[in-house]
């Protein structure tokens, strides 16, 4: 099992806590949790098409970074697209392209204010919206063409600086 | 009925030098609704909103009645203001045209208007859902709701980007239930 996987597990395991009644802490770290799955989901995608050996592969994952990930992404969820990135990613980039790049930077939104913002007070049911929308993202990233997701991956590696 | 159609008609009211004492000027006002306000606020709204629906459903109010009705209304606006604000009104609008075809499921919403951590404007979007919408455990799907908050959340973006908001919506749920447990745990 992948760690993606097993981060996805691990934050629906934190809201099933205490017969379904999860502590705060359960359910941000469950938010926290939803949130690193898609991160390294992508990475793990990343790597994998970029190199082949596990080490060489565990070395590049360090290389992403999560202000990196998320100004590709931004980019990326903006209608029309920026011309700058039509020459990767063609002038239609697929709504399932959308929707992992849409959800990152929300998951990302949430996993700040569930891991440093304790005014907030969040719900199980809230929780369970995150993996709900985790959940769809995978589905989705597995219908993008390669064509596609591998100079988005690309992309996500190098960052938005990158695009000249 | 719900928020939106609370903060019209005290709006309106507010328009209405003449026939603001009415108990219409407060209709609409669901107890799931104001979710996301400060509990001590939320608790002046309501009992500002009973007090002043209290008096304007008498027949003939006395001149310290109609002293008390307008006083406990303009403290009705006063909590509103975050919510009357044109940027606030333009974005509750946006969002209702979209939430107003669901709300057999989703009876009512609440947003914040405030920053992320990057200091990006964004809305903070909550819809209360009923409870018998959500399955207790978490792998099980209810089919009908997970494609109806898709097609919510993306009618509320493309309703967004035609009206030209830039404030990104985090959207999130809460249950009907999860909203009182909040409001207990805030009054306790």
């Amino acid at each position: 099992m992948s760690l993606a996987d097993e981060l996805l597990d691990t934050a629906k395991y934190l809201l099933r806590r205490n017969k379904n009644k999860p502590t705060q802490a359960d359910i941000r770290r469950s938010i926290s949790s939803a949130y690193y799955a898609l991160f390294h989901h992508l990475i793990e995608a990343g790597t994998g098409h970029l190199v082949v050996d596990l080490a060489q592969q565990q070395a590049l994952a360090r290389a992403f970074s999560h202000t990196n990930m998320r100004e590709v992404c931004e980019l990326v969820t903006k209608q029309p697209l920026p011309p700058i990135l039509v020459p990767l990613l063609g002038s239609s980039v697929p709504d399932e392209l959308r929707q992992v790049a849409d959800k990152f930077v929300a998951l990302q939104d949430w996993r700040h204010n569930a891991d440093y913002n304790v005014s907030l007070i969040f719900t199980r049911n809230e929780g369970r919206e995150r993996i709900d929308d985790l959940e769809d993202v995978f589905a989705a990233w597995k219908l993008i063409p390669t064509a596609i997701a591998n100079p988005f991956l690309i992309l996500l590696l190098l960052g938005k600086r990158s695009l000249r | 009925m719900a928020m939106p159609e609370f903060i019209n008609h005290v709006q309106n009211a507010a328009k209405n030098p003449t026939g603001w004492l009415n108990p219409t000027a407060v209709a609409d006002l669901l107890e799931s609704d104001f979710h996301t306000m400060r509990p001590g606020q939320r608790e002046r709204l309501f009992q500002a909103v009973e007090r002043f629906r209290a008096i304007a459903e008498t027949a003939s109010p006395h001149p310290e009645q109609v002293i008390e009705a307008r006083a406990a209304f303009d403290l009705i606006l006063e909590i509103l203001q975050p919510y009357l604000t044109p940027e606030s009104e333009k974005i509750r609008e946006t969002i209702a045209k979209a939430w107003r075809k669901e709300r057999d499921w989703i009876p009512t919403f609440d947003y914040v208007l405030g920053n992320n951590w990057l200091d990006q404007p964004v809305v903070w979007l909550w819809f209360v859902l009923k409870d018998d919408v959500l399955p207790e455990d978490i792998d099980t799907k209810n089919p009908t709701t997970r494609e109806g908050l898709r097609r919510v959340q993306a009618a509320i973006r493309k309703e967004f980007e035609d009206a030209g908001i830039e404030r990104r919506p985090n959207m999130s749920i809460r249950s009907e239930s999860e909203v009182k447990e909040l409001q207990a745990r805030a009054t306790a």
